[in-house]
């Protein structure tokens, strides 16, 4: 039920001549969005991201299944008007400026220009834009016109808003500032579906991941829980031991490392931890951390990435 | 209709703000100036070569123009990937196009209005009288630039700019020809050739059906039925055309 996105077998080839080879990119990708989510979508190059992507927005057909935007065939009009779409790499009308082509993309949505004045406005302070507002998008840089290109995707006030690759081309504090704005649209209640490599950035602003790869869907669902599910090692620091203390610890982790006092031990197992509380208590030495170390999305990626392959 | 006039707008805006339609522009102050120069060599008869080359330079220029703009229009942005903001928005395709079409007409129009004046200014001088009479002509040359330019976005979105020009210029002189193809199958006996160059006639833009150029000339008095005539068919031309390419354009999937 009301899905705001839904993906069902969803197939795609391309032709490139009638005797070319026919080549599938996507092969019966099956995704489920759900209102209020930040999805983040991710995979190695050429897994077919953007080539899901292009298909919600209709700018390409399925060849088979069904790709729904709001529960609608994502060709069709009508669901995009409540839509933001950033498109990779993004690239606009040379001879426009900023302003004018907020403008343009608020009259294609039919908005009434007292309020298209204003969103432009509050729009391009948003990105930061404000003093290119009058300049040629011509004489953009990258990050200026990946920082539009967010505007534009906004300019409707949109339920969803869909990003492919919203950070790349952005210097350290763009991407800052463009994830706090994808965490807005999260409190405002919208929808964010975006593919991206950067992952450490992914893992912090998106609730649910999906990884694919050469066209199929390997890994989807909550993040903390895909995460969670691996607890890679319980990192126990300590200071003041005695070398029999640290004997026995070391023989319950992997690695033994001293920074001054301080002693860190990567426990192999998450049930190691109350016999290494003992060791303690019987050898003496006094515990300053017990923290479980998850794996990051990079290595969850990594790794599923390399068991497919 | 908000949408399309903002496309339309949008196209407008780009060629006014485009290298092409300058370069177009200096070309016809050159053709003036060699005119005008020529001119005073020929003895009586000033106003009617100007007039002469005047309505064939801004018809061939407007033509020009709406062949190396036109069909340039909907490849850029579907090459430079500008289609997909568009086609991601609540736009009918069959809108975009139709968008293109009406900046690119207003483009044409305004253009055609320029250089009109510019020619009447210059027999205002020769003559000593405003030369009413262009004035149908040049709405003529409209037409028929209507026309070419419901042609040249038909291949604008069918194949590359320079394929595209050709293959509309090629249209363009078949389509000034067309009157004799059919004389020319009048003649022949019955059978497979006929039936082709018959169908290739109704096919091609009859351009002879918007030509009245003479009798600007010869300062004829108009045929009103031979405008309406002309008004109807260009007006039909062009809605089948965009039709075609609508049908054409409504399925692609861009790169
Ligand atoms: N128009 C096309 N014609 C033929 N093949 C295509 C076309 N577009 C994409 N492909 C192929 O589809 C595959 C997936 O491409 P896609 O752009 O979706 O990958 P991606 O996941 O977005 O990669 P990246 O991370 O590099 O952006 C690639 O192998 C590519 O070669
Ligand atoms: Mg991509």
């Amino acid at each position: 039920m009301n899905k705001v996105i839904e993906l069902i077998k969803l197939r795609k080839t391309y032709q490139r001549h009638f005797w070319t080879p026919v080549q599938t990119v996507l092969k019966g990708l099956n995704l489920e969005v759900e209102p209020g989510q930040i999805f983040g979508f991710l995979g190695p190059n050429g897994a077919g991201k953007t080539t899901t992507i292009k298909t919600l927005m209709g700018i390409i057909r399925p060849s088979g299944g069904r790709a729904l935007v709001f529960g609608k065939n994502s060709w069709e009009t009508g669901p995009k008007q409540k839509v933001g779409f950033l498109p990779e790499s993004p690239y606009f009308y040379d001879h426009l400026t900023g302003r004018e082509f907020l403008n343009f993309c608020g009259r294609l949505f039919n908005i009434n220009s007292l309020i298209l004045k204003d969103r432009t406005k509050e729009l391009l302070a948003l990105v930061n834009l404000t003093h290119a507002a009058g300049l040629q998008m011509r004489k953009y840089s990258k990050g200026m016109l990946q920082r539009i290109g967010l505007a534009q995707a906004l300019i409707n006030d949109p339920e969803l808003v869909v990003l492919d690759e919203p950070l790349t081309g952005l210097d350290p504090l763009g991407r800052k500032e463009f994830k706090d704005i994808i965490l807005g649209l999260k409190s405002k209640g919208k929808t964010v579906f975006f593919s991206s490599h950067i992952l450490p950035d992914a893992e912090m602003v998106c609730d649910q991941v999906a990884i694919i790869n050469k066209g199929k869907l390997l890994r989807a669902g909550n993040l903390n829980q895909l995460l969670n599910a691996k607890i890679k090692a319980v990192e126990f620091g300590c200071r003041n031991i005695s070398p029999k203390t640290e004997k026995l610890l070391s023989e319950l982790s992997f690695s033994t490392s001293q920074i001054q006092e301080q002693w860190l031990f990567p426990l192999k197992q998450e049930s190691d931890v109350p016999r290494a509380l003992e060791v303690i208590a019987q050898n003496g030495g006094q515990v300053v951390s017990v923290v479980p170390q998850k794996e990051s999305l990079e290595e969850f990626f990594a790794r599923e990435v390399a068991q497919d392959e | 209709m908000n949408k399309i006039w903002a496309i339309a707008q949008n196209t407008f805006i780009e060629g006014l703000r485009s290298k092409t339609l300058y370069a177009l522009l200096a070309y016809l102050f050159l053709i003036l100036f060699s005119v005008t120069a020529l001119v005073p060599l020929t003895l009586g008869e000033h106003s009617r070569i100007l007039r002469d080359f005047g309505l064939a330079g801004i018809e061939f220029l407007s033509i020009m123009l709406a062949i190396v703009v036109g069909t340039t229009l909907v490849y850029k942005e579907v090459e430079k990937r500008t289609i997909h903001v568009i086609v991601s928005k609540p736009v009918e395709r069959f809108y975009f196009l139709l968008g293109k079409y009406l900046g690119m007409e207003l483009l044409l129009g305004l253009m055609i209005i320029l250089m009109t004046l510019i020619f009447a200014a210059g027999v205002l001088i020769l003559d000593g009288k405003f030369p009413l009479g262009l004035l149908l002509p040049a709405g003529m040359a409209f037409l028929k630039v209507s026309v070419i330019n419901s042609i040249a976005l038909f291949f604008s979105s069918l194949s590359s700019p320079i394929l595209g020009a050709v293959f509309t210029f090629c249209l363009y002189l078949a389509g000034t020809l067309s009157r004799d193809i059919l004389s020319q199958a009048q003649l022949l006996p019955p059978g497979l050739i006929k039936t082709i160059l018959k169908l290739f006639y109704y096919l091609l833009p009859n351009m002879g059906n918007l030509d009245l150029k003479n009798q600007a000339v010869f300062d004829q008095p108009v045929l009103w039925p031979q405008v309406w005539w002309s008004l109807s068919y260009s007006g039909a031309y062009i809605l089948t055309v965009l039709m075609i390419t609508s049908l054409i354009f409504e399925k692609k999937d861009f790169k």
